[in-house]
């Protein structure tokens, strides 16, 4: 054979080697028992299994077993509500009109078509691959966020030429509070206002919904808290004994924790109505405030920060560091850390179960005014500041990722969305997506003609398929309303 | 019996053309199946070489010879934890021996894959399909079909379809 072969020439030696190679290929996952063919597709992610599916009858069949994409590495296959159709109340319009421009809308001419579209929920491959559609969906949504054209949008209006305060989502529901006394409760999937809240004779400056989704409460500059029926749209209980606005709240399952620039905190239960302890320590107002169902965290412009025993109503500790007024709060209850951010620039990151005066784990120091919003995942922590950026820290390290520059005025709020974005609201009018991984701007959600001019974004809120901004104005130069863009996919 | 003793001693194994090799007891402690045997069959007891060589049925002298190679090298690693809730995509932490082990033909590949399934030797098994799974990452349809000689059968109209299905991610 060998002799053969040094005989031969080139040519014919790869003549020979095309006939001899098929004899040493195999089609591993046709001739494999399935289960070791599922053993090598393990080892695959989305886009590499969905080549498999294209090569020949056999391997799609094989790719498109259940368990395979049940456990693809993204986690987020199931973690989406269903698919909404959005079509009807306001979303028959859309948002974007004279002085609101949403760069990457898709033209009003073909919103029909995708409307129509929307209508069939489950396609062909749920029909015979349900996991894989899930994970097409989940990746759908995903780029939806970040690149793909916006489908559906809608406007709110509301609260006339009022602020509005503050803003929640559970489930369908869409809250929204406002310094003209009321509150409105809308449907995000109808797109209609289904009961304006009633009753306060201040302005409203904080709100919640409770977990199980029955309750909304509110506190307002007129010292009380309510609580609220949300299948009536009744006020239930009036919650007396704040001697001054009741400015934050935070809850956990029926017990209600309120802040006041009353300096104390008060604990109740929504369901009774009954007051359970009052917090007394704060030597100024009390700003922010935090609760896990036990311990409860709160900021004032004391520069302190205090963490409670909810039950007994006893101040567990103080957190001495700041030298100006505590704006926001973060709590993580299971790592016991703490992130507060003050008007002194700085954010101090807090292990309250070390010994007293060392809790401070890390001083985080770069932004140059207040911090108004933060949000943590593993050691990663991200804050915005009205210093208008956007800043990524190693809460571990103590040290800046990344500083997001874009924004040209304060930053009102952040919301982290899927594995790495980061969408920010600003006074300038904008809302931004960024990839804080990277850290660069995604893209611009949405700018208003009259920002720079007074039109701003108070704040946003959002679902994994939705995007709430609520716009408005100091000086009457934009109409207050809510933008909602939706992100939403159906299973392909 | 002692420790010593066990890492001494050796069990005699045949393939499946009745090739008969010997393997110390430490190094075939990585095949589940002969390890659950060689216990069940109260062979533990005895420090004296099984008289019988245990039968590998379905597995051919070289490609048993390989997987002793295999486990000799590889018989002193930690135990392999159980990682399959704790699914992270790595194919590319293959250590560069068996990088190099593994720089067969297809057909021995195969083989490999079903005698580690059929001996119970996770490593092994794992490794190898991993291999394989490389082989198939950042191809074409195309390029896939090319590295393992399959045949396109689908339709162009089937082709058309799936192609769009798969392009429904973007946008």
């Amino acid at each position: 054979l060998t002799r053969l072969l040094s005989e031969t020439n080139i040519t014919n030696i790869r003549q020979l080697r095309a006939i001899i190679e098929p004899h040493f290929q195999r089609d591993f996952l046709s001739c494999l028992p399935v289960e070791l063919g599922l053993k090598i597709l393990h080892n695959l992610n989305g886009m590499d299994l969905m080549k498999v599916a294209q090569v020949s009858k056999n391997w799609k069949l094989i790719s498109e077993i259940d368990k395979i994409w049940k456990s693809l590495g993204n986690g987020a296959v199931n973690n989406h509500e269903l698919p909404t159709e959005r079509i009807t109340g306001a979303w028959q319009a859309t948002a974007v009109s004279v002085g609101v421009v949403i760069p990457d809308h898709i033209p009003a001419c073909e919103l029909n078509i995708h409307r129509f579209m929307k209508m069939q929920k489950y396609g062909e491959i749920f029909e015979r691959a349900a996991d894989k559609s899930r994970y097409l969906r989940s990746e759908k949504i995903e780029r939806n966020w970040h690149s793909n054209a916006i489908m559906g949008s809608a406007v709110f209006r509301g609260h006339e030429d009022h602020v509005i305060t503050c803003m929640q989502i559970h489930g369908d529901l869409l809250v929204t509070g406002s310094d003209d006394n009321t509150l409105k409760v809308w449907s995000i999937d109808k797109g209609v206002v289904r009961y304006t809240l009633q009753g306060h004779t201040g302005g409203v400056w904080t709100s919640q919904i409770s977990q199980c989704g029955r309750f909304i409460v509110s506190g307002s500059t007129d010292r009380t808290v309510k609580v609220w029926s949300v299948e009536t749209g009744k006020d239930i209980h009036t919650l007396q004994g704040h001697t001054s606005t009741v400015r934050c709240m935070a809850m956990s399952g029926s017990i209600l924790v309120t802040g006041s620039r009353d300096t104390t905190l008060r604990v109740w239960n929504v369901e009774t109505g009954q007051h359970l302890a009052t917090l007394l320590g704060h030597h100024a107002a009390v700003r922010c405030v935090q609760f896990d169902g036990k311990t409860v965290v709160s900021g004032g412009y004391d520069f302190t920060v205090k963490i409670w025993d909810a039950q007994t109503g006893r101040c567990i500790r103080t957190l001495v560091g700041h030298n100006n007024r505590v704006y926001s709060l973060l709590f993580e209850s299971e790592r016991s850390i703490v992130c507060s951010g003050s008007l002194d620039t700085s954010i101090r990151v807090w292990d309250f179960t070390r010994p007293e005066g060392e809790e401070c784990v890390a001083l985080l120091q770069g932004h140059t005014s207040l911090t108004s919003g933060m949000q943590l995942r593993g050691n990663i922590l991200v804050s915005c500041n009205a210093d208008s950026h956007v800043r990524v820290w190693d809460i571990h390290e103590g040290t800046c990722v990344h500083m997001l520059t874009g924004h040209r005025s304060a930053i009102t709020s952040l919301q982290w969305l899927g594995r790495s974005m980061v969408a920010t609201s600003s006074d300038d009018g904008t809302v931004k997506l960024w990839d804080i991984e990277r850290g660069q701007l995604i893209r611009d959600l949405v700018t208003l003609d009259s920002g720079g001019n007074g039109g701003c974004i108070w704040r946003l809120c959002s679902t994994s398929t939705l995007l709430a901004c609520a716009v408005g104005s100091r000086n009457n130069t934009e109409e207050t309303k809510v933008i909602l863009l939706d992100f939403d996919a159906v299973y392909p | 019996m002692t420790e010593t003793a066990a890492a001494e001693r050796n069990i005699k194994i045949s393939s499946s053309d009745n090739e008969v090799f010997m393997v110390p007891r430490n190094v075939i402690r990585l095949s589940t199946t002969i390890n659950t045997l060689l216990q069940d069959l109260g062979l533990d007891e005895d420090d004296s070489t099984n008289p019988e060589p245990i039968p590998v049925q379905n597995v051919t002298a070289p490609i048993l010879k390989k997987v002793i190679a295999w486990c000799q090298y590889h018989y002193q690693d930690a135990a392999p934890t159980d990682d399959s809730d704790n699914r992270e995509k790595r194919t590319d932490d293959i250590a560069s021996w068996d990088v190099e082990f593994l720089k067969v033909d297809q057909g021995t590949l195969f083989e490999l894959i079903l005698a580690a399934n059929y001996l119970d030797i996770k490593g092994l098994l794992d490794v190898t399909c991993k291999t394989v799974a490389n082989m198939i990452k950042g191809k074409s349809p195309e390029e896939i079909r090319r590295t393992f000689n399959i045949k396109n059968d689908f339709t162009p109209e089937e082709e058309e379809q799936i192609r769009k299905e798969n392009a429904w991610c973007e946008d």
